[in-house]
């Protein structure tokens, strides 16, 4: 068997972990939200401290970087860290909700390449309004990282009977 | 902020994390990517014309939300 050192360190994960940060930072842009440096490096370095932890607490074994974790965990990290700057400086910016929107927008057009169609056109403003409500602390009506991502996952996990 | 930059800021992160990290890769359940997604990032990791043509797809589908009006039903 495998150490995590030698399956996590190979230029495929790098790449792919780069490739998918690298689209959701153009997808930003294109709606004018220029994502800080600083906050790509944090949520970088979050988001792989997480992905081991994560690995360990569930138990599971790293065969290759997970799309869906990497994204999700990206879109609630950093919409997370763009309204506690609003927040503690006291601007009005609503461009942390416009992020959650393009990118949940962005993980359903995924799903589809994948195959998976939301059939209940609604639901994806639903799920946008519930991550919203988290990161503004209203946790019993939230949804958060792992949430967010579990939901993609399990939508790819799912034959019809 | 270019892809090189974010490269160097994957690697320093995953070195970070395992650089050293000799625990077992092991698990009942197995972590990966859904093939098609994975294949996408690989190929546009490659320079792949059609994954770039793809993310172009994308990236204009997006250009059509209206971010304004959907924060105005969501966020009460």
């Amino acid at each position: 068997m495998s150490n995590i050192n030698s399956a996590m360190l190979q230029n495929e994960t790098s790449d792919i972990i780069t490739e998918i940060i690298n689209e959701l930072y153009i997808i930003a842009k294109f709606h004018n939200i220029n994502i800080p440096q600083d906050y790509i490096k944090e949520s970088i370095e979050e988001i792989v401290v997480f992905y081991e932890k994560y690995l360990i607490c569930f138990e599971s074994r790293f065969c290759n970087i997970d799309f869906y974790k990497i994204a999700c965990w990206f879109c609630v990290i950093m919409a997370t860290k763009m309204y506690n700057f609003y927040k503690s400086k006291n601007l009005e910016n609503k461009n942390w909700i416009a992020l959650i929107i393009i990118y949940i927008k962005y993980l359903f057009i995924r799903l589809r390449k994948d195959g998976y169609i939301l059939k209940e056109k609604n639901y994806d403003i639903k799920i946008m309004k519930m991550v919203v409500l988290e990161i503004k602390g209203k946790n019993d009506f939230g949804i958060g990282k792992n949430g967010l991502y579990m939901l993609f996952k399990i939508a790819t996990l799912i034959d019809k009977s | 902020m270019d892809k090189n930059a974010i490269k160097s800021l994957v690697d320093e992160a995953l070195n970070k994390v395992y650089s050293g990290n000799m625990r077992e890769n092991k698990g009942s359940i197995e972590n990966h990517s859904t093939k098609n997604s994975l294949q996408y990032f690989k190929d546009l990791a490659g320079g792949n014309t059609s994954a770039l043509n793809e993310r172009e797809s994308i990236i204009n589908e997006l250009k059509n939300i209206d971010t304004q009006k959907i924060i105005k039903d969501i966020d009460e």
